[in-house]
This record gives structure tokens, C-alpha cells and sequence, in this order.
């Protein structure tokens, strides 16, 4: 057993109110440069759509992710979807599988002088968009959420990747008025256990670094190669066209070192993000991601360790983790959500690499559809609270689409999870509003794999959780590394300022 | 202090003069001392490998009577420097470049002495002087290396063999291929630092290469071969492997430039209309697909 730690993210999908407040503290903080403005490391899509850059999932076309191939007899194994090392070799000049600045977006802007300069006119005068790469006036096609609002939903919507396995008559009523539906997904790098971006790089540029497995790119080393952005699946690193460097999300490293949740999840304005620490079994990378698609999800969750478990800690221990990480382990709300309540999954497993970002799917909104001649909204609150409980598959957002989404298309898995979360939702209504838990609901929560003690800890940690409850950060220890370095005593027993040295050469 | 008087003046002003005079004439007479008896050493050494004097044509013309057919100045500048004069376009140097098979006399790198000593040499041969008795009495006829290897009867086997290298010279000269080509001989060919000798037999002729390997006379060669130069049953064996390489062919005809250039241009052009042609259908990016057609 060869344990690691970790920091993950967790987004809590049914409470995001797609207000983007997280995108825009990202850009603020890390974007808001020359070369980077077409980059958000951080954007919410709005779902169902085809994302940003458009049909990132589309791996046919952007060849990202990890391929599966069957042993027959060897063990399986996974190759990079994007090249062999000689096709490597034969495309270091041209990749025809990056994505172009079309399937991101153009920058733009507003040329806001046009308001003042404008000559006297009958008409107000307004400020023309132009692009921020060329600076020139520019007619917007496209945003980095261009699905919001549905403002392209017959395109985008339409096309979007996961309606893979959708019967032609569930998509057709994913267009009806009455059962249109759509939910929002923030994205940002997955940190992946198993990045393909990692194994892409020919400059050997990117790594992940062992103190808390955040994946960055080092630009020292970076020789503009531009495999990472071709072989990330999530298309979450991105191209600076100034300085002739890969850049991509950082989870706030410097923020986490200092005490801090990353700036994303700090901003949250629907609390819908959660960060804690994960350990796992480097161990088991290989074999976890080397498994046919239906057990990937199994195989992946048996990866993550039991912080509880005395072997686990012994073995960590061994491996040099603090014990404050081991303690951040065991607090971790991530470990609860995936682990221990099983309902948060990542994205993608199928890409294989591993993602270490975790959601909560979304339940669907309340059906208005009619039955017997009522709307739904009339019928006995009963009947309305155990509706969707009872019958998941009339629910608006397609099992089968949140299935291509979280669990490698095993609906029973989602269904699992969402019929948990109604569980919850019904004993809660029954308990703080009726003041009354009938059979019916415990049966439910049975039903469900729950009970009332762990429904009300799902329910506390969903809804009325505090920072420090959201936000497990563990104590960086940045001395600690320092010593592996440096000797902290070597100035012990000099007076104050030290001596005046000229700086040594090379320092 | 004493003054001198006339007379003392007078005699000092003397030897002053007399002094001058003598150190001038000295200087003078110093360079004009010419020494043919060392120009027949440098004859021998460096030119003897293309030209004879008084027994016909090899590489080169045969030099009996060459300072009275060519005045001085010229024969200076020609054997000092003779690519210069060529380069000028001097017509003799030109008719004499047409008329021995276009191989040019190679800049042998002789000093200013040894130049005139040359000329002196030469005239000593054309214009023998008055007294018969400082006439240097013929010798018998030694048989040159030149001669030798004539007589011998080279293995054109062998003689492959020590162009590539697969036998090594004796005295550790670079095999011939490092620099030469000969059609045929080696997967892909030769060095090209120096000419193709495919034809070289031909060129230039059987007694003028016998006489050539004997010194290898070019200022490129002369670096290597100087001081280990060819031994003479190894000379025998490559003149037969020339003798036999020649036979292979007609000499390639040179490439014509004109028409190379134009066949290339002419290529260039047509990938650029290829290019041109294909440029408005480059693959679009997905985003620019939906947009367009609505459908991916």
C-alpha cells in the first residue's frame, strides 16, 4: 500500500445557480493577462450543451483521455488516445487534434472611448465589440458559456455529446416547452491520478506535485509542444499566445499553502463547493484505470482509502504524511460525500484518467406535466414528494444523460444516488415541516440504502454547513519542506542582522 | 673640441660614400643569384609528374625550349600563380587548358627562389652554354617510377580494393573513396570533395596517370599523400582498376543548369497552385461546423 494525499473539490451540482461568480474570481486572479484572456481555468457550463471549448467531450474529434485496450489473455492495459510515441514524433509540428480558437471563443471586448468620441448624431452612439487578440471590430459568434439562457440551445443543446444512448423520442422532449430543462456544471481541471496531459508533455514540463497531488505545468520547462492540450480530455489546459507557454488551473496553490480555499470555491455564492483531503493508494492507479468501462466506478472508489482505518494511517505515516493532513483526511467532507454516503462521483471516468474532482448530480425541477387531466403541481403533496422517488425515469434531466455525464452510463448507479438524495429531501420535509415521519417515508429511506441518522448528516452537511465544515484545508507545513532544503538553525546564535555578506554567486 | 680640418672632412665624407655605394650593390646582387642546379631538383619534384623536357607530351606539354616560346614575365606568373592567370583569361593559358584535355596546371605553391631557379634551370636547358666542358654529360637513362609502373602489370582486383579502403595503403595514406567517386563502386557512391574518376583514364591518358599517382601533384593531395605517398606495385594496381573503371560508359554529360533550374521552379509553382487550390478547404473546427451547418 503505497498511500498519498490529495486535495480534491467537490461541487454540490443541485445547489449551483450558474451565477458564474467563480469564474470571474479565477479570471481576476490568474487570467487577467495578455495571452490568457480566451482562458477560463475555471468556467460553469450550462447543461444540456456542448460546452466550452464546444463538444470537449467529442473525443473522436479531440482525441483527449486514455484508450482501453483488451488484453485478450495479457492484462489489459491503456494507451494515450492522442499518439504513440512515433506518432508523437511525426506531429510535434502540426497536431491536427487541438482545439482552434473557434472552439474556445474570441475574446472580445467593447471599444468604450466610442461613446465619448462618437460625432453629435440623431442616434446614441454604442460601443462596437472588437477582438482582444487583434483588436479589431468583431462580430460575437460565440462566449465561454454561449448555452446560458438557452441563448443557443437549438445549436448547442442539440448537439451536446452526452445525449449518446438517448432514444430519439426522450431527446425530442427534452426541446417540449413544458419539460425543457437544464442545469449548470463548473468546471476546473480534475488534478487527474492519472493525467494525460502528464503523459503527453514531450518536454516532460508537467507533473504532480506529491504534497497534495495538484497538477501544474512548469514554465521553465514548457516548449510550446501543445500535446497537454490535445490529450487533456477536459480541455482544461490551455495555450498562452504571448508568452509561448501552457498554463492551466493551479487549484490555488498559494491560497491552500496560506490557509485558504481556493478562490473559486471561496467566492461560491451558493456554497455549492466543498474541499477536503483524499488519501489513496498510488498503488492502485494501474489496475484502476486499466478495467473495462462497467467497472471503472468500483474500481476507481476502492482506490480512495479509509482515513479511520488504523493500516491506512500506519501506512501513511510510513510514508512521511502529516499527522495534520491525516486528521484533514478524516474531517474530509469529500471522503463523506463519495465514500462513506456514496452520492459524488467524477466526471468522465471513462477518459481514465482518474479525475479527482467530485459532483453531486442534480435532481431534476418539479414536473408540470399533466395527469388525468391535472397539472401536476394539484395533485396531494404525497403523492407529489414520492412522485419522482417512485417514477426517476420521468424525471426531466434523463437518467441516461446524467449516466454519460458521472457513471460511465450506468443508470443504476445515478439512480441510486438521486433516489438517496429524495430520500433525504422526503424525511426532512416530513420531519421539520409535517412534524411527522410516517412508514411510508422510513420505507423510503430503506428503500434508499439510508437511515434517519445518516440522512440527517446528509442533510447538515448539504445544507447548513459552516466553512470550516466546507473547507477541511489541512496545515501545509511549508517549513517542513523548507527543511528539507535548508537548515532553519544555521543563523542560531547570530547576533540580530547576521553578518554583511556580498550575495554568493548563483544565489 | 678640436675642429677637424678639410682634408680629415674630406676623407670621411669618402668613406661614408664608399660605404653606401658597396651595401647598395650587394643588396642588389643578392636576389638575381639564380641557381639551376636547384631548379633541376624542383623540376623533378613537383613537375616532372606532367611534364618532361625533350621526351614528348604527358599531362602537361614538354618543356624543351619553353623560354623561348614564352618570354619570362609570363612563365613567372604562370607557374608561380597559374589558376590566377587562368581566371584573367589569358588566351595562351585558355588555348593550352582546350588543348590538354582540360585538366589545368595546379598551383604547386613554389616560392619566389624556387620560381627563378626553375627558369634559370630552363634556360640552362634550352641555351647551353659556350664552354662544352661545363656541359653536364647526359647519365644514362635511369627507368623513371613512371616507366616501372608502366612495366608492371597491375591486379585490377586489388586496385578496387585499395579505392575503398577494403585494403589499406602500406604506407597509411586515405583510401581514394574518401574524396572520389568511380561509378559502380560503393552502395552509394563516394566522397565528393574531389572530381568523379570514373573517366579519368581517359582524361588523362595511361602515361600521363602513371606519371600522376607517382607524385599526386594537387596542393589537397600533397596534405595526405606527401608524407606516405602510394608505393609503386600499389600505383600498378589502381591504373589497372582506372584502365578498367573507364570502360564502363561514356563520360556523363554535365547536368544543364538552365533546365534543372527551370524544372524546379516550374514544380514550385505547381504546389503552390496545389496549395492554393486546397487552402479554402482546411478542416473546420467544430465550433465553426455547428455554426455553419447546424449539425456537427
Amino acid at each position: 500500500m503505497n498511500v498519498r494525499v490529495h486535495m480534491s473539490m467537490l461541487f454540490h451540482l443541485d445547489k449551483c445557480i450558474g451565477c458564474h461568480t467563480c469564474s470571474i474570481a479565477c479570471k481576476n486572479l490568474w487570467t487577467d493577462r495578455k495571452g490568457a484572456e480566451y482562458m477560463w481555468w475555471n468556467n460553469v457550463e450550462t447543461r444540456p450543451g456542448t460546452g466550452y471549448p464546444t463538444q470537449w467531450e467529442n473525443q473522436e474529434h479531440f482525441k483527449g483521455g486514455w484508450k482501453f485496450e483488451k488484453g485478450y489473455g495479457e492484462p489489459d492495459a491503456i494507451s494515450l488516445r492522442l499518439h504513440s510515441r512515433a506518432g508523437a514524433l511525426a506531429k510535434l509540428y502540426y497536431n491536427p487534434d487541438l482545439p482552434s480558437l473557434e472552439d474556445y471563443y474570441e475574446p472580445f471586448t467593447f471599444r468604450y472611448a466610442d461613446l465619448f468620441n462618437a460625432p453629435e448624431n440623431t442616434q446614441q452612439p454604442t460601443a462596437i465589440p472588437i477582438s482582444m487578440v487583434t483588436g479589431k471590430p468583431l462580430h460575437i459568434e460565440s462566449g465561454p458559456n454561449w448555452d446560458d439562457d438557452l441563448g443557443g440551445s437549438n445549436l448547442y443543446a442539440r448537439n451536446d455529446p452526452n445525449h449518446a444512448g438517448l432514444s430519439d423520442e426522450v431527446k425530442a422532449a427534452l426541446e417540449e416547452v413544458d419539460r425543457v430543462v437544464f442545469n449548470y456544471m463548473p468546471r476546473i481541471c480534475n488534478h487527474c491520478l492519472n493525467p494525460a496531459c502528464v503523459a503527453a508533455c514531450p518536454s516532460g514540463a508537467i507533473y504532480k506535485r506529491a504534497e497534495d497531488g495538484v497538477v501544474l505545468v512548469n514554465e521553465n520547462n514548457c516548449r510550446a509542444w501543445r500535446m497537454c492540450v490535445a490529450a487533456c480530455p477536459y480541455k482544461k489546459v490551455y495555450y498562452n499566445w504571448n508568452t509561448g507557454k501552457s498554463e492551466k488551473c493551479i487549484l490555488c496553490f498559494p491560497r491552500l499553502e496560506t490557509g485558504q480555499s481556493p478562490a473559486c470555491a471561496h467566492s461560491c455564492v451558493g456554497r455549492i463547493r466543498y474541499m477536503g483531503v483524499l488519501l489513496y493508494d498510488a498503488d492502485r492507479i494501474p489496475s484502476a484505470a486499466a478495467v473495462p468501462d462497467e467497472k471503472l466506478v468500483a474500481a476507481f472508489m476502492d482506490t480512495l482509502l479509509d482515513p479511520s482505518d488504523p493500516a491506512v494511517v500506519a501506512a501513511a505515516r510510513a510514508n512521511g504524511i502529516d499527522a495534520g493532513w491525516i486528521k484533514a483526511a478524516q474531517d474530509s467532507p469529500i471522503y463523506k460525500f463519495a465514500k462513506v454516503w456514496k452520492i459524488a462521483l467524477p466526471l468522465h471516468l471513462e477518459y481514465r484518467t482518474m479525475a479527482m474532482m467530485f459532483y453531486i448530480p442534480p435532481l431534476s425541477p418539479v414536473m408540470s406535466a399533466m395527469k388525468d387531466g391535472r397539472v401536476r403541481l394539484e395533485l396531494d403533496d404525497p403523492d407529489q414528494d414520492f412522485e419522482l422517488f417512485n417514477h426517476l425515469h420521468k424525471a426531466r434531466l434523463p437518467l441516461k444523460y446524467l449516466a454519460n455525464l458521472f457513471s460511465v452510463g450506468n443508470e443504476d448507479t445515478i439512480r441510486r444516488i438521486l433516489r438517496k438524495i429524495y430520500a433525504v429531501r422526503i424525511y426532512m420535509r416530513r420531519k421539520t415541516v409535517d412534524k411527522n415521519i410516517d412508514a411510508a417515508t422510513l420505507q423510503a429511506l430503506a428503500e434508499a440504502g439510508t437511515s434517519p441518522e445518516e440522512a440527517e448528516a446528509i442533510y447538515r452537511l448539504t445544507t447548513l454547513p459552516t466553512v470550516p465544515e466546507r473547507f477541511v484545508l489541512p496545515p501545509y507545513h511549508r517549513e517542513m519542506a523548507i527543511e528539507t532544503l535548508r537548515d532553519p538553525l544555521s543563523h542560531k546564535g547570530e547576533a540580530g542582522f547576521g553578518y554583511n555578506q556580498p550575495p554568493r554567486r548563483g544565489e | 673640441m678640436k675642429k677637424k680640418t678639410p682634408a680629415q672632412r674630406l676623407l670621411l665624407l669618402g668613406l661614408i660614400a664608399f660605404l653606401l655605394a658597396g651595401t647598395a650593390t650587394l643588396a642588389q646582387a643578392a636576389p638575381s643569384r639564380a641557381d639551376a642546379a636547384n631548379g633541376e631538383a624542383v623540376f623533378s619534384a613537383r613537375c616532372a609528374a606532367c611534364h618532361t623536357i625533350g621526351k614528348g607530351k604527358l599531362v602537361g606539354p614538354d618543356l624543351l625550349g619553353i623560354t623561348t616560346r614564352r618570354d619570362t614575365a609570363w612563365l613567372t606568373a604562370w607557374i608561380k600563380e597559374p589558376e590566377k592567370v587562368l581566371a584573367a583569361g589569358d588566351p595562351i593559358a585558355t588555348q593550352l587548358l582546350a588543348e590538354y584535355n582540360n585538366i589545368p596546371m595546379s598551383n604547386q605553391g613554389l616560392s619566389d627562389a624556387e620560381v627563378a631557379d626553375l627558369l634559370a634551370y630552363f634556360t640552362s636547358v634550352d641555351s647551353p652554354p659556350a664552354d662544352p666542358a661545363q656541359t653536364v654529360a647526359p647519365l644514362p637513362e635511369p627507368l623513371t617510377g613512371a616507366a616501372k609502373i608502366l612495366a608492371l602489370n597491375g591486379d585490377s582486383d586489388y586496385g578496387e580494393k585499395l579505392f575503398t579502403g577494403e585494403a589499406p595503403l602500406l604506407n597509411g595514406g586515405t583510401p581514394c573513396m574518401a574524396c572520389h567517386s568511380i561509378e559502380g563502386v560503393g552502395l552509394i557512391g563516394g566522397g565528393t570533395l574531389g572530381p568523379d574518376q570514373t573517366h579519368l583514364y581517359t582524361k588523362y591518358g595511361r602515361e600521363g596517370l602513371a606519371a600522376t599517382l607517382g607524385t599526386l601533384p594537387f596542393p589537397t593531395m600533397q596534405g595526405i599523400f606527401a608524407a606516405q605517398p602510394l608505393t609503386i606495385s600499389e600505383q600498378a594496381d589502381l591504373l589497372a582498376f582506372f584502365a578498367r573503371a573507364d570502360k564502363q560508359g561514356q563520360p556523363r554529360t554535365p547536368l544543364n543548369l538552365a533546365l534543372a533550374l527551370g524544372a524546379g521552379s516550374a514544380f514550385s509553382l505547381a504546389c503552390l497552385l496545389g496549395m492554393f487550390f486546397f487552402w479554402p478547404r482546411q478542416r473546420m473546427s467544430l465550433a465553426q461546423r455547428l455554426r455553419k451547418n447546424g449539425k456537427l
